[in-house]
């Protein structure tokens, strides 16, 4: 920041629970240069304007998934996101839309590690077989099923953009249903039962609405919306081919 | 949940907050237009089996000013809803792949615009 020539206002929410009943918005200017991201924007501040600003972050290279945050009402990765962009105006951060504020800049996201608990993101075997006899082979065109729900880093951007987690957040949400589907659709795992009856539920899929918002603001490109609603088709054919089927259907 | 003392910012007006958000508003509430010109088609219908005075009394209602605004307002809306929907296809397509890659979204979306352009013509030039 050696090089900075420009000031940019940056109006923060704040709130710390032990003082603030509600939370409040201060603005601090912040010098910056053409590569300042907004996240060295708040390292600024915390370093050399307010001590007390509370945010998260890590790798600053939109790979760890810790520093989003709402910039201007838009979800955004803070490393990833630049301040010349909003010059000459001024930019506003939130914490994440839809997440409780615990303080700051810094949500809690109990709910969604929970559900990710849930849906078991990992792969499942019937019968695991010992190293001695290798690695599950796959084929390239396997990969491909996946491969893009695989890019996930749980940032949390597509729930801030999701509104119907907002209004109920017993929708298991985008990304969950994202990594679910990343599972389910991978050629080595034997899991997709155990799954199922996560995506039928009221609470799964038949919550979403496709507003379409979580694929837009995805830093991975991952299509969270896709995920869902390519397994409302597969919950649909479930509950119609079990009428065919005894053990239900091979959605 | 934790027992943190954590503030839930209220959701009132959440459709005002993004331009993303009323986009999605507009895009469910043409269906309501979509659902009224279903409507006048079940009335023609049911004036159709009441009889030819009836049904002349639907003609009537279809020629005048009142419903020819109404029918290009539900056309508007129809129109925006069939754009919206094809823009939505992909999401609900089951990936088509092509060897390692999927097919484009842009192909799918531009394929349903080509299909409900193709079936159009043909309904209007039988229809005609």
């Amino acid at each position: 920041m050696s090089d900075a020539r420009q000031e940019i206002e940056i109006e923060v929410l704040r709130y710390h629970p032990e003082q603030d009943k509600n939370p409040r918005y201060q603005t601090y200017r912040v010098p910056f240069a053409h590569d300042t991201s907004v996240l060295q924007g708040l390292q600024y501040i915390k370093d050399h304007l307010d001590g007390s600003l509370t945010f998260r972050w890590s790798c600053r290279m939109a790979i760890c998934g810790s520093c989003g945050k709402m910039v201007n009402g838009e979800p955004k990765l803070s490393c990833h996101t630049f301040l010349r962009d909003y010059y000459p105006g001024k930019l506003r951060v939130e914490p994440l839309w839809h997440f409780p504020i615990i303080r700051d800049l810094a949500v809690d996201q109990t709910d969604f590690l929970e559900k990710l608990e849930n849906i078991k993101p990992y792969i499942i075997r019937d019968e695991k077989k010992p190293v001695s006899e290798g690695v599950y082979r796959q084929s390239p065109k396997e990969l491909a099923r996946y491969q893009q729900f695989s890019q996930c880093i749980n940032c949390l951007l597509c729930y801030a953009a999701c509104p119907q987690y907002g209004l109920d957040s017993d929708f298991q949400g985008p990304g969950i249903m994202a990594l679910l589907h990343r599972y389910n659709s991978d050629s080595r795992d034997q899991g997709k039962d155990q799954r199922m009856p996560i995506v039928h539920a009221e609470d799964g899929v038949w919550s979403c609405t496709l507003v379409g918002y979580c694929s837009e603001v995805c830093p991975k490109h991952v299509d969270p919306a896709a995920a869902v609603n390519r397994n409302k088709v597969n919950s649909t054919m479930d509950y119609f081919l079990r009428f065919l089927s005894p053990r239900g259907a091979n959605s | 949940m934790s027992a943190r003392n954590t503030y839930m910012r209220p959701m009132a007006g959440w459709y005002r907050r993004n331009p993303r958000f009323m986009a999605y508003i507009l895009r469910e509430g043409t269906s309501i237009f979509v659902a009224l010109y279903a409507v006048i088609l079940l009335w023609g219908l049911t004036a159709l089996s009441a009889g030819p005075e009836s049904f002349e009394r639907w003609l009537a209602f279809l020629a005048s000013p009142l419903s020819v605004l109404l029918h290009l307002v539900i056309l508007a809306a129809a129109v925006y809803h069939t754009y919206t929907w094809f823009q939505v296809a992909p999401k609900a397509t089951p990936p088509l792949m092509l060897g390692t890659r999927s097919l484009p979204d842009s192909a799918i979306i531009g394929g349903g615009y080509a299909a409900c352009v193709v079936v159009s013509l043909v309904i209007l030039v039988v229809a005609w």
